[in-house]
């Protein structure tokens, strides 16, 4: 619009050509200052003119020339002409050629000749005329729904038979939307669902009833019909759209719902729940999964789409779970019972664990509920698990599995029983009865007494590696293990004495010694590392079978003994492993328990420095010979006591021993030696016939008797009481002696009458014909062998040790408490003596009555029993 | 057969130098045995033997030497114990 934009631009561009005009003028004419006002005036009139020339400045400059203003003066009055003459108001509606001018619009344009040039702030009202340009339809509403519902009614039914609908879908879909524009929507709705209705109720369901496979297969008809209902409901939808999403969307309510549910609820209410449908449709369901559970073949797929069928149906909960979940429990009620009674528990373990297995993943597989899977999981661990509580639990049968070593079977029991409660409570019983059992057997077994702590380890392994892994690490289990264990080691039979009561400890001990000789390398094989850590290692598992032992003092006694004869001997495998097993010891029993051992580990430390001293002395010089000479001085306290042996010793060797005992005494006064040739032992090297040269380690008994043969000719023979002479032994010591040199496997003797005796009428002579591979040749010191004596012996000092302990204890409670309450005293006193072992309450008792005899302490009269300290 | 020594491993045992039976004039306890305060017997419990002939576990005598009425005496025979030095 032209005429708008030039009145605009005269107003703003007035100002600016004033001063381009100024400009010019001063520049190229140079005008007086008055004809520039002149000017100016002429020029601002000019500007009050409405409708100028438009303002560009290069035109406006041009403007100022004079020949071209005349001209331009011109154009300017042809322009206002045509202003004046022709403007229209820019507000009104622009002139519509086909409908009729209206009048208003030019009565309002024509009322102002000369309009004024556009001003905003003005304020003049003005009114605005909208008019409604549609044509308005010309056909019956009633007519047009009319037919618009025949062509959809068509469709729909070209839809239900599956034929090709004839009518165009744009054209279906715009008539639905004209309808629901035209505020039908309601009525097109109400006919669609009649018609869908009337389809499935009797269409649908007819063809159903009467497919092929309605007798046989339920299932697969109804999910068929289904799926086929549910593409032509996609395509209602569809043609429905505007209808769905405009009118269905924004009215739901209970009676008015979406297409895709109404189709659904339809669908529901004629199929499904039909009477003569549901129940053969549900029951075909259960058949399905009872045929799965029976792993015989089925339609899986069928099955999966049924039941999304009847998730989407939203009949899941209300129909299907509980008949399913009734199903289910009815089937495994039965076999339960059938399973558990006609397998054996393993067996059954394993059934079980399958089934639950199996359940689990068939509720994924066809996509059950989370809530039916867990209804599933509790109705399985109730009818397969607690209501076969007692075969499963069973005694007998779970320590079958125990001897069975049935770590699989036990597993799962474990994990089953663990679903349903704490499985300790049901397995304890049992896995103690099963350690008792074969722990007592162990112990018991007298033929194989050597073997007891090998077996009692293996059993301790096993018996942790069911708790491990069978159990998971149970902690119930575990201290029952613990328990259990320590019962078996410590039980006290009435008919077993007290001896045959510690032989754990007495056997442990022993292994120990093995152990620590090093004769036991293989004894913990399959364990890696190298010799020591092998050692170490079955060290550790020997002191984990120690901790059970009660009878701590038995295992002392016989470690001791072991442990001076390895001293002596000089027969420890490894020091260092001596010192370990010494530290655990104290570290499990306190430093009461290991101070004698240690003071024989410094008896043989003193020794060695007692001995390097004397062999710097001139008696050493003196003396020294070829022989090289050792001497352990033991403190007698600390060592197992031994018997004193009287024998006579070659003068030159009791010589040389003499100056020792000089040495030594000078530098310990006030002690005194004794020899103790019993448990010496020296290396003789013997010539033997043919310059057969061999070492021959043997105990200083052993060699007194051979060093009387040096001074007898070759072959001659010694009788029995020239040796006897000879070396001062007695009778029994001789005997032995004489039967380990001559009667047993190296016969370095030879008894001139043949038989496995030593009698007192025998004669000997060295035996020429000796010869042996080994340069080094050890002959068995009978001596030192443990006899029967020699063990009761121990036990013995055993009793009495535990008696004087007792008593001590009992004497310095008295002592620190003065007074005391029987039940106290006895309790302090288990408490005192824990270390070194358990007391019966009946050895306390005796104790404390011998105390009393002996004036330690007294009984007070009264009511109680009190013990009163006598000092 | 010739045989020849080539090293003797000879075990002794010792004792206080004392008769046997003997015990110690200050706690009756056999000189083998320990004086009242202590447990092990031997190198932990020596003896000592006064010059007098008197001998008696060390810390028997050594608690008895700290009282003040002792003026230094033997308790058995009243003279001044000295003990014999090692």
């Amino acid at each position: 619009m032209p005429e708008k934009v030039s009145e605009q631009e005269t107003q703003s561009l007035g100002k600016k050509r004033k001063q381009q005009t100024l400009q010019s003028s001063q520049s190229s004419q140079g005008l007086s200052q008055r004809s520039i006002t002149d000017f100016l005036e002429n020029s601002s009139q000019d500007s009050n003119l409405p409708s100028p020339q438009p303002g560009s400045p290069k035109r406006s400059r041009k403007n100022s020339e004079q020949p071209e203003t005349s001209k331009n003066m011109s154009t300017q009055q042809h322009w206002r002409h045509i202003n004046e003459s022709d403007i229209i108001d820019l507000t009104s509606s622009p002139p519509d050629i086909r409908a009729s001018p209206i009048p208003n619009v030019s009565v309002t344009a024509t009322k102002y000749p000369r309009p004024a040039p556009f001003q905003p702030h003005a304020g003049a009202p003005r009114k605005l005329h909208i008019k409604n340009l549609r044509k308005p339809s010309k056909v019956d509403p009633d007519v047009y729904f009319n037919q618009t519902w025949n062509s959809l009614e068509a469709a729909l039914t070209a839809i239900f038979e599956s034929s090709k609908i004839s009518t165009s879908l744009e054209e279906l879909y715009r008539g639905t939307e004209n309808i629901c524009r035209a505020d039908r929507a309601g009525e097109l709705y109400n006919k669609l669902k009649a018609c869908c209705d009337a389809y499935i109720s009797d269409r649908l369901k007819h063809s159903i009833m009467t497919s092929g496979s309605w007798k046989d297969d339920v299932v697969k008809c109804v999910v068929s019909a289904w799926e086929k209902w549910n593409d032509q409901l996609g395509m209602i939808r569809s043609i429905f759209l505007y209808l769905d999403r405009s009118y269905l969307l924004t009215n739901a309510g209970p009676k008015l719902q979406p297409i895709e549910p109404t189709g659904l609820d339809i669908f529901r209410r004629h199929i499904v729940l039909a009477k003569e449908i549901e129940t053969k449709f549900m029951n075909g369901i259960m058949t399905l999964f009872e045929r799965d559970r029976q792993q015989l073949p089925i339609n899986s797929s069928l099955l999966s789409s049924a039941i999304r069928m009847v998730d989407s149906l939203d009949l899941y909960t209300s129909n299907f779970e509980p008949r399913f979940l009734l199903m289910s429990r009815e089937y495994y009620d039965r076999l339960g019972v059938l399973e558990a009674t006609s397998n054996s528990l393993a067996e059954y373990l394993d059934e079980c664990s399958q089934q639950l297995y199996k359940e689990s993943l068939r509720c994924e597989r066809y996509h059950l509920d989370p809530l039916t899977k867990r209804s599933i999981r509790l109705i399985l661990e109730e009818t397969l698990l607690i209501n076969q509580l007692p075969i499963l639990t069973d005694q007998r049968s779970i320590e079958e599995l125990f001897q069975k070593q049935d770590h699989k079977s036990l597993t799962i029991l474990y994990g089953l029983l663990d679903r349903i409660g704490e499985p300790s409570s049901h397995l304890r019983s049992p896995w103690e009865k099963y350690i008792l059992e074969v722990g007592r057997s162990i112990i018991e077994d007298e033929g194989r007494e050597n073997e007891m702590v090998q077996r009692l380890l293996e059993l301790k392994d096993s018996l942790d590696t069911f708790v491990r892994v069978p159990f998971k690490g149970d902690d119930t289990l575990a201290y029952s293990l613990r328990e259990s264990f320590g019962t078996f080691l410590n039980s006290r039979t009435k008919e077993r004495s007290e001896m045959l009561n510690s032989k754990p400890a007495e056997m442990i001990a022993k292994y120990v010694d093995m152990l620590l000789k090093g004769g036991a390398r293989g004894a913990s094989t399959g364990t890696p590392g190298d010799e020591d850590t092998r050692l170490a290692h079955s060290l550790e598992q020997v002191l984990d079978l120690f901790r059970f032992i009660q009878g701590k003092d038995v295992f002392e006694a016989f470690y001791k003994r072991d442990l001076a004869r390895r001293l002596l001997m000089d027969r420890s495998a490894s020091r260092d492993a001596e010192r370990n097993m010494l530290t655990k010891l104290k570290n499990e029993c306190g430093s009461g328990f290991t101070q004698n051992l240690e003071s024989m580990f410094k008896d043989i430390e003193i020794s060695r420095d007692a001995i390097s001293h004397f062999k710097n002395t001139r008696n050493y010089t003196e003396n020294a010979r070829d022989i090289d000479l050792n001497v352990l001085v033991l403190s007698q306290s600390a060592w197992p006591t031994y018997e004193e042996v009287p024998v006579i010793i070659p003068v030159k060797m009791a010589q040389y021993l003499e100056s020792y005992k000089n040495v030594y005494c000078e530098k310990h006064s006030g002690r005194k030696l004794m020899w103790r040739h019993a448990l010496s032992h020296c290396i003789l090297r013997a010539r033997f016939a043919q310059g057969v040269n061999r070492e021959l380690v043997l105990s200083v008994l052993q060699a007194v008797v051979l060093l009387l043969f040096n001074d007898v000719g070759a072959g001659a023979y010694l009788s029995y009481r020239q040796i006897k002479e000879g070396t001062g032994l007695d009778d029994k010591q001789l005997i032995r002696t004489l039967q380990s040199l001559a009667c047993a496997k190296y016969r370095v003797l030879q008894k001139k009458t043949k038989g496995k005796d030593i009698l007192p009428t025998d004669n000997f002579r060295v035996n020429q014909n000796f010869s042996d591979p080994k340069f080094r040749i050890k002959i068995n010191q009978i001596q030192l062998k443990e006899t029967k004596e020699e063990k009761e012996e121990t036990f013995e000092r055993v009793a009495m040790d535990r008696q004087y302990e007792t008593q001590a204890a009992i004497t310095r409670i008295m002592k620190a408490r003065k007074k005391l309450r029987h039940n106290d005293l006895i309790q302090m006193t288990i408490d005192q003596t824990k270390s070194r072992g358990t007391l019966d309450v009946p050895e306390i008792k005796k104790q404390i009555e011998r105390l009393i005899d002996k004036d330690y302490m007294e009984r007070l009269s009264g009511p109680e029993v009190w013990y009163q300290y006598l000092s | 057969m010739k045989v020849k020594i080539k090293k003797w491993n000879a075990v002794a045992s010792w004792r206080w130098d004392v008769p046997e039976d003997d015990v110690c004039g200050i706690c009756r306890v056999q000189f083998d045995g320990t004086c009242p305060n202590c447990r092990f017997p031997g190198d932990d419990c020596p003896l000592l033997v006064g010059k007098c002939g008197h001998s008696f576990h060390l810390h028997c005598v050594n608690d008895w030497i700290q009282t003040e009425s002792s003026r230094g005496l033997c308790p058995m025979c009243r003279q001044k114990f000295e003990f014999v030095a090692e």
